[in-house]
């Protein structure tokens, strides 16, 4: 039952923008950029694709609009850059059905931090008169909760999906300061096979200690096995990992906490980061 | 500015070849091979040769084969070590090379002009052309003892040597 319930939450959690009808198939959310690393000394373009799907990076299900109809959004995603400030043009993000596209213009030299803009997400799960479970999106005062309902929780959803690209060089990428994030001291930009990198997962900006995180490479349509390495952040938030084959990769992370908040009764915190490795 | 730093850079090495003798310098003679490869379309590669501590960081880079700065992140290794600042590598950039034999005269200084302190290095070496493949080597060398060291040859450069004459 509590499995049940928490399976629920996650798969809620993760999709909350996809169809209502399909979120069932639907959990892992990510970026794909088209280049991680630029050169040269014009300002450079860099096509940004996003989508929900559990076929790491097979695109699957598009992020719709918050306009009904639209065909783009201009506020799916935020760019930081080399400033720490979030870039001044627009981001517009077109709606292709499985996936969204937009075009980010980096003007500046050196790393930005490009992440999806998720404001945090209010469900509530109950039971009704008849034991079925029932989801709905918004508090306990929603009106399609029944006066009858049972075992009534609400979650908070906070969902981080993002990714790094640098032109001409790197700099100290700029943080989220929200939800779960991670940070140095390695260079997200500067991952290469056979060496180890060592990151520190971030809550709110603090270390996030005890976080199982899954290192997974893209591209599991093409093989059997997920082959997903499984780390633990220690108690400074630290971990580490040694690259095995250059590809895109997806680090994933949940954290489950019981809220203070009126009104929420427990908060979730996932991490979906797009990771570039390099062969040798 | 580019072609003004280059031009600068230029003028300050050909002085400093002219009036000092490498007294307190080792120099290494690198000669590299790149190979006559039967492919349709043949690119002229893009080469990179540089010297980093025995911790990887890079101490200068000796030679930049490059056409256009847009592809110098191909130069994987090279690019994150050295592509963030133009005097990286200014002074020692030149144009693409058709397959053959080069060699490479080192002459113990950094870019700046400085010696470069005696002791052990990893020497670079980084070959990618576009449509064709990328290959990339180091070898530890002591700038200290005189020595040759093979590098063996890949598919992008064939065996290639390093001389170095301690001082």
């Amino acid at each position: 039952m509590k499995i049940n319930l928490l399976k629920s939450a996650f798969i809620g959690a993760l999709t909350f923008t996809a169809l209502a009808s399909s979120y069932a198939n639907a959990h892992a959310q990510w970026l794909v950029p088209s280049h991680t690393s630029l050169s040269g000394d014009k300002a450079h373009y860099v096509m940004i694709d996003a989508s929900i799907s559990n076929e790491i990076f097979a695109a699957d299900k598009a992020y719709r609009p918050k306009e009904k109809g639209a065909e783009y959004d201009d506020n799916l995603l935020i760019a930081i850059g080399p400033d720490g400030k979030p870039i001044s043009d627009k981001i517009r993000a077109y709606y292709l059905q499985r996936k969204n596209s937009a075009a980010v213009k980096l003007a500046d030299e050196g790393t930005y931090h490009i992440a999806m803009k998720h404001e945090p997400r209010i469900m509530t799960f109950y039971k009704n008169a008849e034991g079925e479970r029932k989801r709905v999106f918004g508090p306990k005062t929603s009106k399609d909760i029944p006066a009858d309902a049972k075992d009534v929780r609400t979650t908070k959803a906070f969902s981080t999906v993002d990714t790094f690209v640098s032109r001409n060089g790197t700099s100290k990428p700029a943080l989220l300061g929200k939800g779960l994030e991670i940070s140095g001291p390695t260079h997200p930009n500067d991952l290469f096979v056979g060496e180890e990198a060592r990151f520190q997962l971030l809550k709110d900006g603090k270390p996030a200690a005890n976080v199982e995180l899954a290192i997974l490479k893209g591209d599991t349509r093409y093989r059997n096995e997920r082959n997903e390495v499984k780390v633990t952040t220690d108690k400074q938030g630290f971990f580490t990992n040694t690259w095995q084959h250059p590809g895109l990769y997806l680090i994933e992370a949940s954290v489950n906490e019981d809220s203070s908040e009126k009104g929420i009764d427990s908060v979730r915190y996932s991490l979906f980061t797009t990771l570039d490795v390099a062969p040798e | 500015m580019l072609k003004l730093n280059t031009l600068f850079s230029a003028v300050i090495l050909f002085t400093a070849a002219l009036f000092q003798h490498n007294a307190d310098a080792a120099e290494l003679e690198i000669e590299l091979t790149l190979p006559e490869l039967d492919v349709q379309p043949y690119h002229r590669p893009y080469v990179a040769v540089w010297l980093e501590t025995p911790k990887r960081k890079h101490v200068t880079t000796v030679a930049l084969w490059v056409q256009e700065a847009e592809w110098f992140k191909d130069l994987r290794q090279w690019w994150r070590k050295a592509g963030k600042s133009n005097a990286n590598f200014d002074g020692v950039t030149g144009a693409t090379k058709r397959p053959g034999n080069y060699t490479i005269n080192w002459d113990g200084k950094d870019l700046e002009g400085n010696a470069v302190t005696q002791g052990k290095y990893l020497l670079n070496l980084e070959v990618v052309r576009e449509e064709g493949g990328r290959d990339y080597t180091r070898v530890e060398l002591d700038l200290s003892k005189d020595g040759k060291i093979t590098i063996e040859g890949t598919k992008e450069f064939s065996e290639s040597f390093v001389t170095i004459k301690a001082k």
